[in-house]
């Protein structure tokens, strides 16, 4: 020490000096902790006048909130002549707090005995508050993450498995002491949905942790558990980033298999009771058409018998539209993309369908569209889509009204509208016209019939094709539905 | 000129007489099995134009009956008539059938127009 500071010119003791007082709060004290000098910081931060300061025992700046075993330590320390270093939390007058890292080194006489104590503080508030949010935040993020049903599972870039939550030890039956360190691939086995294995440098996990960008994947299929069991998971896996670049994997998984034995019996009800449904339809339609082959029917009686099978079309189509709607939420209608032009494939039957055999007998119907309508699609699911708008546009307009179906090619899609004279959708409602089950409150009241799920198959099944469906509507003019089909499926 | 002779594989007893009546009507030879077995009992002691096969029936119903036509390598045309629904064109051409129609869609003369493009030329 004393070689040190003898090496030194007093120009550099004096730049020393300086450059500690404008960093550091210093103050020595004598043997039994009274201050006998204090520079400025250390006087401004304790908010303390020096006067207050001079002669006072350090002590009046103890929080309070530390153990004594601390100071115990730190007493006993430089006591002995060396010198102590630790973090204490000290109270200024005003009550507020501050913390400093602190470093009290005894002032030795020439016998090496302690005359006096010399401190160094430099305040690290922001850094102990910065700590506590840190604390807080990790322990909110333990709860969450030990409260919720997904299994979670973190990686480092690696792919090496760093953290995984109660869930996790809980779907898949292993404790996380037996899986830290590992792959996800050593631990749990992911069959893709044909049952083959994924290997791992097929993985979604490493995917993510390879593409080195910011985007998720979704995917679906099994895990195998250690016992060779193997439950049906969706997993979604995002990357985290950091500076730029995917410092490892967060993986949360569901099992499914509660969820899809519920879809499978829905399932099965849904097509079991539409064949039961559909039998006694058949009969119906075929004894209405085998009487008028056999009988002379009045004007009238016919009438009435167009009536009857008005209601047969209907429960047809309700019939339809609820197995449309099973197949689609169960994934087993893929659609068959072909070249067409829609003017003949689509229109005509459309014709033919709500003109010549009157399915509505009291609307009119106006049909308009060029000689080519060229584009991609599956016709048969497109006509779904027309057929249910229709419908939907049959039982929301006055009986007698028009309804007028018209085809364009506006150069970069084929669009096909479909334009009511009904009661409009209000306004504040027209942000849930495709969810499942919406009906218009204006038209609750007016009729009771529909299931409200036609807009929302059409929806769906517009996805499937690449395309949409839009509408405008006013409660003054009706409603137009508009279908948005690519020219072609790239 | 021929007369063409259809098998109607059908159990619903009011639908098979109704499409019976129809065909007969057209000057066609149609005849009725309540199920699948008796259809393939028919098909064993009789040459058929066409099958129209219903898929749910009785003691056998109408995939087995399509398997029998496979298995014997008969060469009439088939056709699916069925209230299932009628999801891929694939699940009716791995059955071995032409086609498949929803029942509840169409009316007799629906059916003839469907069927008679399956017809041999005369």
């Amino acid at each position: 020490m004393n070689y040190e500071s003898d090496d030194l010119k007093a120009q550099e003791r004096d730049a020393i000096l300086s450059a500690l007082n404008k960093s550091a709060l210093v103050s020595i004290t004598d043997l039994a902790g009274n201050i006998t000098y204090a520079n400025d910081k250390f006087v401004e931060v304790s908010k303390y006048s020096r006067e207050e300061l001079l002669g006072k025992n350090h002590r009046i700046l103890k929080s309070g909130d530390q153990p004594d075993s601390l100071f115990a330590d730190l007493w006993s320390t430089v006591c002995s002549g060396k010198t102590w270093r630790g973090e204490i939390k000290n109270k200024a007058k005003d009550g507020t707090w501050y913390w400093v890292d602190t470093t009290i080194s005894p002032i030795l006489s020439a016998e090496h005995k302690p005359v006096g104590y010399f401190s160094v503080r430099f305040l690290i508030t922001e850094k102990k508050y910065i700590q506590e949010e840190l604390l807080l935040s990790k322990l909110k993020t333990d709860e969450m993450l030990r409260s919720i049903g997904e299994g979670v599972v973190a990686t480092d870039e690696q792919g090496a498995i760093t953290f995984v939550n109660d869930a996790f030890e809980e779907i898949i039956g292993i404790r996380r002491s037996q899986v830290f360190g590992k792959k996800l691939s050593e631990v749990l086995p992911l069959y893709d949905n044909g049952g083959q294995l994924v290997p791992y440098s097929q993985r979604p996990v490493t995917n993510v942790l390879s593409s080195n960008t910011s985007s998720r994947i979704f995917y679906r299929g099994s895990y195998e558990r250690i016992d060779k069991t193997r439950f049906p998971v969706e997993l979604l896996i995002s990357p985290i980033r950091l500076h730029g670049k995917t410092a490892g994997a967060i993986q949360v998984f569901r099992n499914t298999t509660d969820e899809i034995t519920f879809q499978n019996t829905q399932h099965a009800f849904i097509t079991l009771a539409s064949h039961q449904l559909r039998t006694p339809l058949t009969a119906f339609r075929l004894a209405i058409e085998a009487l008028r082959k056999r009988v002379q029917f009045s004007k009238q009686e016919n009438e009435l018998l167009d009536e009857t099978k008005t209601y047969i079309t209907r429960m047809q189509q309700t019939i339809n539209t609820m197995l449309n709607i099973s197949h689609i939420e169960e994934g087993t209608i893929a659609p068959h993309f072909a070249a067409t032009n829609l003017s003949e494939s689509l229109f005509s039957t459309l014709h033919s369908h709500y003109i010549d055999s009157r399915v509505y007998p009291h609307h009119q119907f106006t049909f308009t569209y060029p000689d080519s309508l060229l584009c991609v699609t599956d016709t048969a699911l497109l006509r779904e889509v027309i057929v249910a708008i229709i419908s939907n546009a049959t039982k929301y307009s006055p009986g007698t009204s028009t309804i007028e179906v018209s085809g364009t090619d506006t150069g970069s899609e084929i669009q096909l509208s479909i334009k009511d004279q009904g009661y409009g959708i209000p306004p504040e409602e027209q942000d849930m016209v495709f969810l499942k089950f919406f009906r218009a409150s204006n038209v609750r009241e007016i009729s009771t019939d529909g299931t409200g799920i036609g807009l929302y198959l059409a929806k769906q099944i517009m996805q499937l094709l690449k395309g949409s469906v839009t509408f405008t509507s006013s409660q003054k003019n009706g409603t137009i539905f508009t279908i948005h089909i690519p020219k072609s499926i790239s | 000129m021929k007369k063409y002779s259809v098998l109607i594989a059908e159990d619903e007893s009011l639908i098979a007489k109704l499409y019976k009546d129809e065909l007969e009507r057209r000057g066609l030879e149609a005849h009725v099995a309540p199920n699948g077995k008796e259809a393939i009992h028919t098909l064993k002691n009789k040459k058929f134009d066409l099958v129209l096969v219903d898929l749910i029936m009785p003691i056998v119903d109408g995939y087995g009956v399509l398997d029998y036509l496979k298995q014997q390598n008969l060469d009439c045309p088939r056709i699916v008539i069925t209230n299932l629904s009628v999801v891929s064109a694939k699940q009716y051409e791995s059955l071995g059938a032409n086609l498949a129609l929803c029942k509840s869609e169409m009316d007799a003369d629906d059916l003839w127009d469907a069927l008679k493009d399956y017809l041999p030329a005369a």
